[in-house]
């Protein structure tokens, strides 16, 4: 019984004593049409500017649809149309800032940018390949009735390793598929003007929020402290005519 | 000669590091783009706009141009920072205002202690005749003062978009007016309302008949507000008036230059402590049309209104009014207004010389409001008012007393302090 109490006991203290580690991964921060969170062991629902993303989160996009996110603590996610990521993993260690995160894309189209802050690597794992990215900006795309995956590097660097064997190194402007029961092709050169995946990819740009494109303002009204419309009140208030006045 | 060909390797010298100088600064520059720290930092900095946080989005909207100076995007977002970030100042001039701030970071309560002193030039309402003898109208000096408290237990509940939530806002209001002389005429008034709004609106409150109460920052096409409470109003120390009150107001924001608000108010007025009782409905619309940008508006509404009472009058109120909001500097707003009003009443008791008159009210005001520093605001006020009656008789009533005509004018200057 002491054993047993004094084991719990030194696992709380080890799990106290250790690194604080985070698991918010990040928020959203635009989203354009059909974008649905389904959280571990939960049901979909509506993804919306301001949402968290937490760990386990699959993030499903429609047809003509987008999302853009943070990806913490310095990272940029965003997913094109008919997609489907989940979050599996991202530990960020308080002390060194470094940090250890997986992806999973079933399908669709990804980009991920990762910014200077970001110290650690990030491990995306589609049906065909296992992705190693460390500080760079990247297109992930996977063919869903195939899981073909096409890898492409805007800056940088990263691994790309077959599932069924194989691993390339592709470098900032080059792009590699990896296609199942086969090794990653050779990397080859792409137009860098076609690697970018804007949050507008498969579809019309994201919008600014309607109410950023007008800078909204006060709707005044009559409050009961006014005896008149507009100035008797509220922050204006002082003498002035009575209700019956 | 000899001088010339001593100068010029020195100026050789010079003319390489001015030519070098710009070289090695667009090589500096070129080793700074990244598009993964472009794309980064304007993610971050639409989060920073969400939030409110305008300086921040606009540091790293910069942050991303520089690292990528060909992302139209940014550019764009950049451009929409700046505005709402010179705007935020002008803003914060609204009633209840605590400034744009994320959703979750509103404080849950907000209070105001306001102060005024003025000249009313007709304090006690004293017609230009009575019985056919002219008055003498008697002016006095009055100071004001107002507390208002309020507190917002939850806002954007009951919904996976806070934007589309409801809110739900407690607020009470304290107000006296001293005169200095009229000690008969010394009001006192505390009110007390519970209001639940859906939805959310720009600036961040809704107003209605019972006042204001905040709301998430969004903007949802449509925003309602219910609202219940009380006003107990007190001359001299006696009851004057208490009225229960509930109300609807819906806005809808059918277009970025235009909104729409609708104002649905019941009242169950008891006059004197009881003495008479009376049941007050009116329905109001109005149209906002904003000129360039949402705190400078023209605003055109109508109302009609109803009191019945078994004891008094039963009258019928239609009134119009237009008002003009104006912000001249960041921290400087001017507001006009002006209204006609046209009361029907009709007696249903026979002991009044006539049975039927009507009442036409003009009123015109401005209001100055003046940020001077943090929290705190200097406002100016003028009103004047010119009230008719069609008939030339006598007419009283325990708390209404109409005459033929009379005029008000008031002017004050005050200070807000809003936290």
């Amino acid at each position: 019984m002491n054993l047993r109490f004094s084991a719990s006991c030194l696992a709380f203290l080890l799990a106290a004593s250790a690194p604080g580690l985070a698991s918010d991964v990040g928020e959203v921060v635009l989203v354009r049409n059909d974008v649905r969170g389904t959280p571990q062991g939960g049901s979909p629902k509506p993804l919306a500017v301001g949402n968290g993303l937490g760990l386990g989160l699959r993030v499903d996009t429609g047809a003509d649809s987008g999302a853009r996110m943070t990806f913490d603590p310095s990272g940029s996610l965003t997913l094109g149309s008919r997609a489907r990521v989940v979050i599996d993993r991202n530990l960020v260690d308080q002390v060194t800032g470094r940090s250890d995160s997986a992806l999973s894309v079933l399908a669709g189209q990804l980009r991920l940018a990762l910014g200077k802050l970001f110290r650690g690597e990030v491990s995306i794992d589609t049906p065909t390949a296992v992705v190693g990215v460390k500080g760079t900006d990247l297109r992930v795309e996977v063919d869903e009735p195939t899981g073909t995956t096409m890898v492409t590097v805007i800056e940088g660097v990263v691994s790309v390793r077959s599932k069924s064997g194989g691993e390339v190194i592709v470098r900032a402007g080059q792009r590699t598929l990896v296609a199942s029961g086969h090794p990653p092709t050779p990397p080859a050169l792409v137009d860098p003007s076609s690697t970018a995946l804007s949050a507008s990819a498969g579809g019309p740009a994201f919008t600014t929020p309607q109410e950023t494109v007008f800078p909204d303002a006060p709707l005044l009204g009559r409050g009961r402290d006014q005896g008149f419309p507009v100035p008797g009140g509220v922050i204006l208030g002082g003498p002035g005519i009575r209700p019956n006045g | 000669m000899s001088r010339t060909r001593s100068n010029r390797p020195l100026l050789l010298f010079l003319l390489a590091l001015l030519l070098a100088a710009p070289l090695a600064t667009v090589r500096a520059s070129a080793a700074e783009r990244s598009t993964a720290t472009a794309e980064v930092a304007f993610t971050y900095g639409v989060r920073a706009y969400n939030h409110g946080d305008f300086a921040e989005a606009v540091r790293l909207f910069r942050e991303a141009l520089e690292a990528d100076p060909g992302y139209a995007d940014a550019r764009q977002w950049l451009s929409l920072a700046e505005r709402r970030q010179r705007e935020g100042a002008a803003v914060v001039t609204a009633p209840g205002f605590g400034g744009l701030l994320p959703l979750r970071d509103q404080p849950p309560f907000d209070l105001r202690l306001g102060a005024a002193y003025g000249t009313d030039s007709n304090p006690a309402q004293v017609t230009n005749r009575t019985f056919g003898v002219l008055t003498r109208v008697v002016h006095d000096r009055v100071t004001d003062l107002d507390l208002r408290a309020a507190t917002y237990p939850f806002y954007g509940r009951g919904s996976d978009d806070p934007r589309n939530g409801w809110s739900l806002g407690l607020t009470g209001q304290v107000k006296a007016d001293r005169f200095q002389d009229l000690d008969s005429l010394n009001e006192r008034q505390w009110s007390a309302a519970v209001q639940l709004a859906w939805g959310s609106d720009p600036l961040g409150y809704l107003t209605g008949p019972l006042g204001y109460t905040r709301v998430p920052f969004g903007h949802s096409p449509f925003s309602l507000l219910l609202q219940a409470g009380r006003t107990d109003t007190r001359i001299n120390g006696d009851p004057q008036l208490t009225a229960d009150e509930a109300a609807l107001t819906l806005v809808a924001r059918e277009a970025v230059v235009t909104a729409t608000q609708v104002e649905l108010d019941v009242q169950r007025r008891n006059y004197i402590d009881g003495f008479e009782k009376a049941d007050f409905w009116s329905v109001g619309a109005s149209q906002f049309f904003f000129l360039g940008r949402r705190d400078r508006y023209l605003r055109f509404g109508v109302s009609r209104g109803k009191e019945n009472d078994g004891l008094r009058f039963d009258t019928t109120s239609l009134e119009g009014t237009a008002e003009l909001a104006l912000p001249l500097t960041d921290r400087v707003v001017v507001q006009l207004a002006g209204s006609r009003r046209k009361d029907e009443s009709e007696s249903s008791f026979p002991i009044f010389l006539s049975s039927r008159f009507d009442t036409t009210t003009d009123r015109v005001a401005a209001a100055l409001s003046w940020e001077v520093g943090r929290h705190l605001y200097v406002t100016g006020r003028a009103s004047w008012s010119e009230r008719r009656t069609d008939t030339p008789f006598f007419i009283v009533s325990p708390v209404l007393l109409a005459f033929d005509k009379y005029q008000r004018t008031v002017a004050s200057v005050g200070i807000q302090w809003v936290w």
